[in-house]
């Protein structure tokens, strides 16, 4: 020990004389040698020290000096440099150095030394837990070379362990402990992990820290502190992360099921998934229909997947980061995903995948943690997160504490429900582009694209118009007169045109055109750069008929389920991609016209509120001209981020990572948004908007609107509501209570 | 004089838990449990301002950070009855980081400090146990 850390020699050379010996004696542990070989030993440890030019000093002061030094000297050694890299410590800290009278565990058999929590780290239970060794120093208990013994007869009973546990065996300094326990939880308001020794039969504490815990024990600790008196509501909801809630919403794989890891991937959605093997998303949906679980896999996905991805238990790709369309899609519909698997060889003809010598073949099962991003082969057992009475109350104190409204983004039925049952207080951003994917109604919208003529193209929207006003009435609906936001049409046409040949003749003659008008179609509408081409209110400027039908829609559901419920709400129309007031100026016009022809047709009057996504630096900038027309903002901060810092979230890939690790953005600033940058335009836009329209409301509904740090933000800032994927609304919840409660302390 | 050294131990303390960014999470929560009456074998904390100067001076310590180590030294000798290097009945020490957040097995430890020809003796005599002092012998070397 002195002799490697304080006086680098290597601890190999020490451990050759320790090898020799046993096995010299054929003894499997250290404490089976005598004390003369044990004197040996020391004899020739010596002898190593001094060979090495080191011997060791005689002087106990020379000792202890030399030993402060090794640990100020251990704070710069690269492992401790990369840990705090890692883990965001910064290097100017320091370490302080504690120099602590020796007590010894293994004198004899009235000493003993153990570690325990204060309740169970693994489930919360309020019970001591925790092992000890008799006869043993603090890191035999770690090394595993004895069984350690439970604390307590409830879990020695329990787990039918055979050996006498510390109540029995220690019965007084038992009691002794249990009292430092009781004492230690009620005095730090937290659960405890603490290191004891018995030397001599006397007890001393070596050290106690609030212990680290699974998100089930976060959230009973919290709760039951507060049933006990030791914390108030606003403490307790500080005491579970939002990683840890996540846990808990997620189907988990048992733990005591053994497991062979196939391969590592990146841990792109967290979860568990088992299913069958398929290899398109067109699989996915018929294997489904036959009652079977899949896990979709992938070299990666695209938008025409999102059906396929929609049924399988989870995702695998070979290819794709954390925010790849297979990431970002499978968080939204929280469904695990494991993205980049370097070594994942997949042969779609032949439909079969490889890693290394392992086949897996279509139909064989694979089980995918999305948490750690492992892979492993055949079927793993899964625990259902239990949403037990804890979970209920705890979020009834989040929802009493946070400020921030929280919505989610939800355009189908299912999701609108998943969203409701999260605890979502509306819709904050309806998608109308994911509508028109449907297989029934994808030929219309291809129909509308391929026509020639303003009439042709109106045919075709006509036809669309039932779909969507039904989709809405379902929307409508289900969210019972919580506000709905639906952003009008935003993607590029060519997006819902197929590009390969074979896709092109199905579809001309399912549609009645040319193979050649398709294909030509898809030239034309070809973009260098779709991102900022045309899409959003530029299709709006340039073909009015679309939006239009989309707010007819939208409005004539809305009379229908106000008259059928008898209740009345606010439908929220919002226009994506504005620039400039004149745009909205035109798109607002078309709108509040098509409102009042369905207010007139229909007798019913209603108010609908007409507002605009943010996600352009123009819009922030001129934010209060643009609240002279709209009501509402809502900052779009996927493209608001990809436009401030000129980075296409597709081609980031390439660089970000590195970017990140080198510390010139702090995170992805696609996963958590660049508060300095983007956030500052948020603030501009709000600051503005709020100038010309002081009750102007703000919400916020890209990716970012479930990330914790950026709820705090948006908090501060005095946004009226995040809005994110429905799996994300608890978290958004949690998130902004602890914004409220971390913004009052300061 | 800046205040290097911070002692717990036997019922009291120097330092508390709330002094985390100096002592330490470890040497905070030793400090506290020492403050509640709780049974804690007494020692000394070097701050983490000890080694920002270590660092800031060329792997020194400041002039006084000796004579503080000292005197929490005899403190403790006074409170356990007994002496570092005591060569009949050996005070022993261990040495650990501590920064303000843990970081688990980063960082050196040393165990048994005081052990040496003479004091090995001592241990053994006064324990009665000969295997338990040469084994804590070899394991401090």
């Amino acid at each position: 020990m002195y002799g490697d850390v304080v006086m680098g020699v290597h601890s190999s050379k020490f451990e050759a004389v320790l090898d020799r010996v046993r096995e010299e004696n054929g003894y499997k542990f250290d404490n089976q040698m005598t004390v003369e070989q044990l004197k040996d030993v020391v004899r020739e440890f010596k002898e190593i020290c001094e060979k090495d030019g080191h011997p060791l000093p005689q002087d106990p002061m020379d000792q202890l000096w030399g030993g402060i030094g090794a640990v100020f000297q251990s704070w710069m050694v690269e492992r401790a440099i990369i840990y705090r890299k890692l883990n965001n410590i910064p290097g100017d800290w320091g370490t302080a150095v504690n120099v602590q009278t020796m007590v010894f565990g293994n004198s004899g058999d009235n000493s003993a030394t153990g570690v325990c929590f204060s309740r169970d780290p693994a489930t919360g239970e309020n019970y001591f837990y925790g092992e000890y060794l008799k006869n043993a120093q603090g890191e035999d208990v770690v090394a595993g070379i004895r069984t350690p013994q439970p604390m307590t007869c409830l879990v020695k009973e329990r787990r039918k362990i055979d050996l006498p546990c510390m109540e029995e065996e220690f019965p007084e300094l038992f009691k002794q402990l249990s009292d430092i326990r009781a004492k230690l939880e009620a005095h730090y308001k937290d659960m405890q992990d603490m290191e004891f020794t018995i030397q001599d039969g006397k007890l001393w504490m070596l050290q106690t820290r609030n212990g680290k815990r699974t998100g089930t024990a976060a959230l009973k600790i919290a709760v039951d502190l507060v049933h006990e008196g030791l914390i108030d509501k606003k403490t307790a909801v500080l005491r579970v992360e939002a990683p840890q809630l996540d846990q808990l919403l997620h189907p988990m794989f048992d733990k005591n099921a053994k497991k062979e890891v196939l391969t590592m991937g990146l841990p792109a959605s967290p979860g568990a998934a088992v299913g069958q093997v398929v290899f398109s998303a067109e699989d996915a949906e018929k294997t489904v229909q036959t009652g079977k679980k899949v896990v979709l896999v992938r070299v990666e996905t695209s938008p025409e997947d999102i059906a396929g991805m929609h049924v399988s238990e989870g995702i695998l790709t070979a290819r794709g980061g954390m925010t790849s369309h297979a990431a970002v899609v499978a968080r939204g519909m929280g469904k695990p995903c494991v993205s980049g698997v370097a070594d994942l060889r997949i042969d779609y003809e032949g439909k079969f995948l490889k890693v290394g010598d392992t086949v897996i073949k279509e139909g064989d099962m694979i089980s995918i943690d999305g948490t750690t991003g492992q892979v492993m082969k055949g079927a793993l057992p899964l625990v259902l997160p239990e949403m037990t009475g804890d979970f209920g109350e705890f979020m009834s104190w989040v929802d009493e504490i946070r400020v921030l409204g929280v919505r989610a983004n939800a355009e189908t039925p299912l999701d609108a429900k998943t969203a409701r049952g999260f605890g979502a207080e509306g819709i904050g951003l309806c998608r109308t582009e994911h509508m028109f994917f449907d297989p029934h109604r994808i030929n219309f919208m291809r129909e509308m694209i391929l026509s020639n003529t303003e009439s042709d193209r109106r045919k075709a929207l006509d036809k669309l118009l039932p779909f969507q006003r039904k989709d809405f009435i379902d929307l409508f609906t289900i969210m019972e007169g919580l506000p709905v936001t639906i952003r009008l049409l935003d993607p590029p046409l060519h997006e819902f045109l197929p590009n390969k040949r074979e896709e092109q003749i199905e579809i001309a003659q399912q549609i009645g055109v040319t193979v050649e008008e398709i294909a030509a179609r898809t030239a034309k509408l070809h973009e260098a750069n779709p991102m900022l081409g045309h899409r959003g209110c530029r299709l709006g400027v340039t073909y009015p008929e679309i939006y239009e039908m989309q707010a007819q829609a939208i409005f004539e559901a809305a009379v229908s389920v106000m008259k059928s419920t008898g209740k009345q709400f606010v439908p929220e129309v919002m226009i994506p991609l504005v620039g400039t007031k004149k745009e909205l100026d035109m798109m607002h016009k078309a709108v509040d016209k098509m409102a009042q022809k369905v207010i007139a047709e229909s007798g019913h009057t209603f108010e609908y509120k007409i507002g605009t996504m943010i996600e352009l630096p123009r819009a922030a900038i001129v934010a209060d001209k643009i609240a002279e027309t709209a009501e509402f903002f809502s900052f779009g901060t996927n493209d608001l981020t990809q436009t401030t810092l000129g980075m296409s979230r597709d081609d980031a890939g390439a660089f970000l990572p590195e970017y990140v690790q080198k510390g010139i953005y702090e995170a992805d600033p696609f996963a958590s948004l660049d508060q300095e940058g983007v956030g500052a335009l948020v603030e501009i836009a709000a600051e503005r908007g709020r100038k010309t329209r002081p009750n102007i409301k703000l919400g916020i509904c890209g990716e970012h609107g479930g990330d914790p740090k950026t709820i705090d933000f948006c908090h501060r800032v005095g946004l009226t509501y995040v809005s994110c994927s429905p799996y994300r609304v608890p978290i958004a919840r949690l998130a902004a209570a602890q914004a409220a409660v971390r913004n009052e302390k300061k | 004089m800046t205040k290097w050294v911070y002692t717990f131990g036997d019922g009291a303390a120097e330092g508390d838990a709330g002094m985390r960014n100096l002592l330490g999470g470890k040497g905070a929560n030793l400090a506290e449990m020492s403050r509640v009456g709780v049974p804690v074998p007494p020692g000394f904390t070097i701050t983490t301002e000890v080694c920002t100067y270590y660092y800031e001076n060329n792997h020194t310590y400041p002039a006084d950070l000796k004579e503080q180590v000292m005197s929490a030294l005899h403190d403790i000798e006074e409170k356990m009855g007994r002496k570092f290097g005591d060569e009949n009945d050996p005070l022993l020490f261990s040495v650990r980081s501590g920064a303000r957040v843990s970081m688990p097995g980063m960082m050196d430890t040393v165990l048994n400090l005081g052990l040496n020809d003479k004091t090995v003796l001592g241990l053994a005599k006064r324990s009665g146990n000969e295997k338990f002092a040469y084994d804590s012998y070899r394991r401090f070397i």
